[in-house]
């Protein structure tokens, strides 16, 4: 009697836990990104929309990691020290974030758009939030398939057996004898998830492959109603019917490990599913933008975000190639000639806001 | 440089195998260079950057450069990321909705038109996908990781290295850090084994190899230099190929692992007989002895002292 006593309020505080770490997955990124948004605008009066505001903070928090990922690798930190540091850092950056914020917020309190805009009915927001809840319910539920070479999981074993980044081959738990690549060595996800591991008493395995991939679902539609915002400008109904058929690709398209689907789905713990999933599709919606001015800064973090958590050509990655083929093609479409050609098959509308 | 060009000239078809959509957000493009007057400038973008990537992952030599940017690490396939053929699907299909369902007009019945497109389209993405071709291993991964747990609390897993079948290995360092393996999932993953310069000496990939055909049995072909290894080792005690030779193969591969610094074994339970009868003889050749400590579903637990 008394263990299942014992049993069932632990299952209660591990679900405190899990709702307690989602919430602040949520609102941290969200807070940092605000902050640093209000800065990068601070002489507009554009509107800070959610979405922006938490991809731009989730960038950070990868930068953050990344950062205490070398000092962990090669400034020898251990684990623990590292997590302490990881405190610090959030505490501090959170306290200045709040600060600018609430600042900001009682000056010009029409600039942050916490929800979408009013209008419209509720049909197409409840279909699209239904399919969300539904896969963030797979996705949180279903036991997780391990695509080729991903070692993350077992990483983060080894860092928390040895408290320490890389002190031994996270697939055999030996020490290196020819060491490992130096490019590999500094991907920062799984110090970042050890270090959200090590703030919540949630087995590393559930965490990673169970509670993370339902933060990065969530990253996504945010990318895509970013693109969808951009695409459809106030028309509500489009943009909730763009995101309605994301979610059904999603789950249409999800039997292979370079598929969206499957990168959202089965493996969004991975760096090429977050690469794929949000940095690709926040910055293409920022190339489509065109509004360099502005927006730089947020491709430079995701050019970096890239870099920080995928194998890349020496740091090249895919987002600096997308971005630089849009400006390329910004500058041939630019050309009187093309322009012409352009207008002859497209029509030729002008720009629109 | 030969490999590549293949991958490129071939990976069209194979990426297509994989995801039909691609003719989706072909019909996109198409729907939008015939039917696309008057874009604005947003959605003009979109629609050369998607074709622009389209074409350049299409192109065997574009395709080649591409590769080579990414890097070797990934295959033909990942270049596909640069496209967005996920938002170009999706786009298409709300403009062609909007269109078709005729949400313009403002009568009773937009809704319900709105629902029949929707279902036409999920038939169609359904169609063009791939859904449920996805196969998990849920019994094996059961099995393997009781054996996990069972030996997680064991006191010897701390001290010395495990030798055991592949989803065992591959599942005791995903359930915990502590327990160190005599080769891991680097033996038989290339892509896993990318991360690491590190290789492993020929006696740990006979001694995998020697595993593999227990666990698999009569249906796994033994490797060639596994069976040279194996013959040439009982031919040094015996004469003949009774059942000795295979009880004094089995020993001489137990005292490898041994020797290797492997002394807690893990055994599919269906060769317990045989591992016994190997265990007794190792005792008797090399003054080695083992028991076993212990068994779970699937799977015999043994210490090599």
């Amino acid at each position: 009697m008394f263990q299942k006593n014992a049993e069932r309020k632990k299952k209660g505080t591990d679900e405190q836990m899990i709702i307690l770490l989602w919430l602040l997955l949520a609102l941290l990124p969200w807070l940092l990104g605000a902050a640093v948004r209000t800065v990068i605008c601070r002489d507009t009066s554009d509107v800070i929309h959610m979405t922006d505001a938490w991809i731009t903070g989730a960038l950070c928090c990868i930068g953050l990691a990344e950062v205490l990922h070398l000092l962990g690798t090669f400034g020898h930190l251990s684990l623990s020290r590292l997590t302490v540091l990881w405190y610090c850092c959030l505490a501090v950056l959170s306290l200045l974030s709040l600060v600018l914020v609430v600042w900001t917020w009682r000056r010009h309190g029409e600039r942050f758009r916490i929800l979408p805009q009013a209008g419209g009915n509720f049909v197409l927001p409840g279909l699209f939030l239904l399919l969300v809840l539904i896969q963030a319910v797979y996705v949180y539920c279903a036991s997780a398939i391990t695509a080729p070479g991903d070692i993350m999981v077992e990483t983060l074993r080894s860092f928390q057996a040895t408290d320490g980044i890389y002190q031994v081959n996270p697939l055999t738990g030996q020490t290196y004898e020819q060491g490992m690549s130096a490019r590999y060595r500094i991907l920062c996800l799984p110090t970042l998830y050890a270090l959200i591991g090590a703030s919540f008493p949630v087995d590393g395995r559930v965490l990673v492959q169970n509670l993370i991939p339902v933060v990065v679902l969530a990253g996504a539609y945010m990318a895509y109603y970013r693109l969808a915002r951009l695409l459809f400008d106030d028309n509500l109904r489009k943009k909730y019917l763009l995101l309605i058929l994301v979610a059904m690709v999603f789950w249409c398209g999800e039997s292979f490990p370079w598929l969206d689907g499957y990168a959202a789905l089965h493996g969004a713990w991975l760096g090429t599913s977050i690469r794929n999933l949000i940095l690709l599709p926040y910055a293409l919606s920022l190339g489509i933008e065109r509004d360099l001015r502005r927006s730089w800064p947020c491709m430079f973090l995701c050019v970096l975000a890239e870099a920080c958590i995928c194998w890349t050509f020496n740091g090249l990655g895919m987002c600096l190639l997308l971005l630089a083929m849009m400006a390329a093609l910004n500058k041939v479409g630019a050309w009187g000639f093309c322009r012409r050609l352009f207008s002859r098959i497209l029509g030729s509308e002008e720009e629109r806001p | 440089m030969r490999e590549l060009l293949q991958s490129a000239l071939y990976g069209p078809g194979s990426y297509f195998q994989s995801n039909h959509m691609v003719v989706l957000a072909l019909g996109v493009l198409l729907y939008f260079a015939v039917a696309g007057r008057g874009l604005g400038a947003r959605k003009k973008r979109l629609l050369a950057v998607t074709a622009t990537w389209l074409a350049a992952v299409l192109f065997p030599g574009s395709a080649v450069i591409l590769m080579l940017y990414q890097t070797r690490f990934y295959s033909y396939h990942w270049i596909w990321s640069l496209v967005p053929v996920t938002l170009c699907v999706a786009w298409g299909g709300t403009e062609l909705l909007w269109e078709l369902t005729g949400q313009r007009r403002r009568d009773g019945r937009r809704a319900w038109r709105l629902v029949g497109g929707l279902a036409v389209l999920l038939a169609l993405l359904l169609l063009t996908g791939n859904l449920g071709k996805i196969q998990s291993a849920e019994k094996e991964q059961e099995s393997a990781l009781q054996a996990a747990v069972y030996l997680d609390k064991l006191p010897e897993s701390r001290e010395m290295l495990l030798w055991a079948p592949r989803p065992v290995l591959e599942e005791i360092r995903r359930h915990t850090g502590e327990i160190r393996l005599l080769y891991g999932r680097n033996m038989w993953e290339p892509e896993a084994a990318a991360y690491a310069y590190d290789s492993y000496p020929m006696e740990q990939q006979r001694l995998f190899d020697w595993m593999e055909t227990l666990e698999k049995g009569d249906a796994y072909e033994i490797p060639l230099g596994l069976k040279i290894y194996l013959e040439d080792v009982a031919a040094v005690w015996e004469e003949g190929r009774d059942q000795g030779d295979q009880v004094l193969a089995d020993a001489h591969m137990l005292q490898l692992a041994a020797r290797q610094g492997a002394a807690l074994w893990v055994f599919p339970d269906r060769v317990t007989e045989r591992i016994a009868l190997a265990c007794g003889r190792m005792g008797q050749e090399y003054g080695l002895r083992a028991r076993m400590l212990g068994e779970t579903e699937g799977y015999t637990i043994w210490r090599c002292e």
